[in-house]
């Protein structure tokens, strides 16, 4: 995302933010208003309004609000002519590279979990996201990842009866 | 008296069976550290442990939510005593003149005094809830599908109350929970809408999506904040407060009790106001208000007992209406679905005597945070120490695993990601996500009643006006709804949404 990285989340957000949510906004409520066009009248219950009548009430509602967003953001605010163009230099920066890499590394995470199963992904998957986030060790890593991924299996399979994949890699099938 | 039989047959039930007792306990303990952790709060905490207690029976679950519900509120006044770092926006009160006591060499005096507050508090508020809330579930029993329109109607508006610094934001994120909340089968005819051909999505998954939006957004936050760990090396001291001292905080707790109970009653209002507004009116009570913000120890004993008796009247909307006033309710209101019990007048004539069971072990879990609180205040100081390298993995490791055991099914751990990713940009560009989730719940019903009412009518409208409590409903609906839009078109000169505001944490998800 191209707008500054600087600041705690929630700290005042960027006018190219507040531009690109309402057009995607805008776009889903589009895309909801074609949709709907296509779902069936009720003719065999003239009380009622079908199918489509809520979510395109919905959409409507935010075509407006992203409109009145847009528009807020393009127009100048009324009393305050000069508004600062970033908000104040933050203490420490955030890191939004990490985020990404975290992000990206669920995803894989989440694919192989299907792919190899519930404990050898779970286990890189910690160690993974522990060095991320800056954990220096590579005795305590392996060892914290693997005493979480043992303890919330056997949660999950012994206290809870819902076992975790195994993966399709693993599966044996059954002739 | 019915309420009192049905209170004991409750606690014999609980005593006959102790593995809710357990897990009860087991809930406050975690809701503690899930307070303390700065950044963690009393939602995430109820949305990441909701898999766990899908394989429960259904009192266990609920109180070992509720025992997280409640220690998490609590959990927050522990930081914000010791580092002046309120654990949950719910302490940000207490840490005004809890910090100031700690700096003073009274940590413990202040900590004891928060346990206790929180403590009566919540017991209060749960008796509360066991008097007034069969009451008014017998009202709602009354009502017909206009009535129940009406209700959702005015759930929804709450969104205006939960927006954060920018009313359009917030209502963009109502809308979008509404428009996602009409994903899946039609109420009326079951035809499947938006579902792209997934069979998956004939029902929004709807604990994957919480989990991805108040748990999972949280850890992606977290992985772009640096590494902050907090020193804890405050000289603790006395921890219950000797009786001189408590004696003077009496009619400061009951008072703020009572505010407590009624701010939480109030759909919108959570915890944080609840804490706000008696410690207010604890300043504006007292004889010396001077001393407020220096430690005087009235200070911590309101926000405390405010914020935690809020916790009984943010239950009563959703347990006999349906209608959850905030995020934290939400997931509750999400947790007793998953059990197989809609929430609503209906509970308490079908499963009275379950309600009853969850009302005692409600008041057993204030019990067990009196004694935890207060045993484990002093080792809280190392959960402060762990280390967000270990907790954020941890916590999406958690998010995963969680929204597979729902449905043992990875369409729904690609739907919690998914959220949680737009739960991220949402956070940082100031879209509150309670609305989303109220959106989520009140969507279905509002458009399924309304349906319903206009078919029972013959076509007309007229069930909008005709009916005294549907037109009572609407009409605080709107004036609900009317206020915020006035206040931001007086404050804003309609000139565009206040985007910049410093500090848009939501009061909904502020729990």
């Amino acid at each position: 995302m191209s707008h500054s990285s600087g600041g705690t989340p929630g700290s005042g957000t960027p006018r190219s933010a507040d531009l690109f949510a309402g057009a995607v906004v805008a776009a889903v409520a589009v895309a909801a208003i074609v949709v709907s066009g296509g779902f069936p009248t009720m003719a065999g219950l003239d009380t009622d309004v079908g199918p489509a009548r809520f979510p395109i009430i919905y959409a409507g509602a935010l075509l407006v609000l992203s409109a009145i967003l847009v528009i807020g953001r393009l127009l100048p605010k009324r009393g305050a002519p000069v508004a600062p163009a970033e908000p104040q230099a933050p203490a420490e920066a955030f890191r939004f590279h990490r985020v990404a890499i975290g992000v990206v590394a669920t995803a894989v995470y989440i694919y192989m979990l299907s792919l190899i199963g519930y404990l050898p992904t779970t286990v890189v998957f910690l160690i993974g996201m522990m060095r991320l986030m800056g954990m220096r060790s590579w005795v305590r890593a392996p060892i914290i990842a693997v005493a979480v991924t043992a303890f919330l299996y056997l949660v999950f399979l012994y206290a809870l009866q819902i076992p975790l994949p195994d993966g399709s890699l693993f599966e044996t099938g059954e002739f | 008296m019915y309420e009192i039989d049905m209170l004991l047959q409750g606690f014999a039930n609980l005593a006959s069976e102790p593995l809710p007792l357990l897990l009860a306990l087991i809930g406050v303990t975690l809701g503690i550290i899930i307070g303390v952790l700065p950044g963690l709060t009393a939602t995430m905490g109820v949305a990441i442990l909701l898999p766990f207690t899908f394989g429960m029976d259904p009192v266990s679950a609920i109180l070992m939510l509720c025992g997280v519900f409640f220690g998490g509120i609590f959990g927050g006044s522990i930081t914000a005593i010791l580092l002046k770092i309120p654990g949950t926006p719910a302490a940000a009160a207490t840490a005004m003149d809890g910090y100031a006591l700690s700096q003073k060499g009274q940590a413990g005096l202040a900590l004891g005094t928060a346990t206790l507050s929180s403590c009566f508090g919540g017991f209060l508020s749960v008796f509360m809830l066991i008097f007034l809330a069969p009451l008014l579930a017998g009202i709602a029993l009354e009502f017909s599908a206009a009535e129940s329109f009406a209700l959702a109607v005015f759930g929804l508006s709450i969104i205006t109350s939960v927006s954060g610094d920018s009313l359009v934001k917030g209502l963009i994120a109502g809308f979008l929970g509404l428009l996602l909340s009409t994903v899946g089968l039609d109420p009326m005819a079951g035809f499947p809408r938006f579902t792209g051909g997934f069979n998956e999505l004939l029902n929004v998954p709807f604990i994957p999506v919480m989990i991805g939006l108040f748990a999972a957004s949280e850890a992606f936050k977290s992985l772009g904040q640096p590494e902050t760990r907090a020193e804890v090396k405050v000289y603790i001291g006395r921890i219950i407060p000797p009786w001189s001292v408590f004696k003077g905080l009496i009619f400061t707790i009951l008072r703020s009790s009572g505010l407590g109970i009624i701010v939480g009653i109030i759909p919108g209002a959570g915890a944080d106001i609840a804490s706000f507004v008696a410690y207010n009116e604890a300043k504006r009570f007292s004889k010396n208000p001077e001393n407020f913000g220096k430690g005087e120890i009235k200070g911590v004993a309101a926000a405390e007992s405010g914020a935690n008796a809020c916790t009984g009247g943010d239950l009563l909307p959703m347990m006999t209406l349906g209608i959850p006033g905030d995020a934290v309710t939400a997931v509750m209101l999400g947790a007793l679905t998953m059990q197989g019990l809609q929430p609503g007048p209906l509970l308490f004539k079908d499963h009275a005597g379950l309600v009853f069971t969850l009302f005692a072990g409600m008041l057993f879990c204030y019990a067990a945070l009196l004694i935890i609180g207060l045993s484990s205040l002093r080792l809280m100081g190392k959960v402060l120490e762990m280390p967000r390298a270990i907790l954020t993995p941890l916590i999406l490791a958690l998010c995963v695993v969680g929204a597979y055991a729902i449905n043992n099914s990875m369409f729904d751990v690609g739907i919690m990601l998914a959220v949680g990713v737009v739960g991220f940009f949402m956070q940082r560009w100031d879209y509150p996500a309670s609305p989303v989730v109220l959106a989520l719940i009140m969507g279905p019903m509002a458009e399924a009643s309304f349906r319903r009412a206009l078919s029972l009518s013959g076509g007309s409208l007229d069930f909008l006006y005709t009916r005294p409590i549907t037109l009572g409903l609407l009409t605080v609906a709107v004036i609900t709804l009317a206020l915020p839009l006035l206040r931001y078109f007086r404050g804003n000169g309609g000139n565009g949404p206040t985007a910049d505001g410093a500090a848009a944490g939501t009061v909904g998800s502020a729990k």
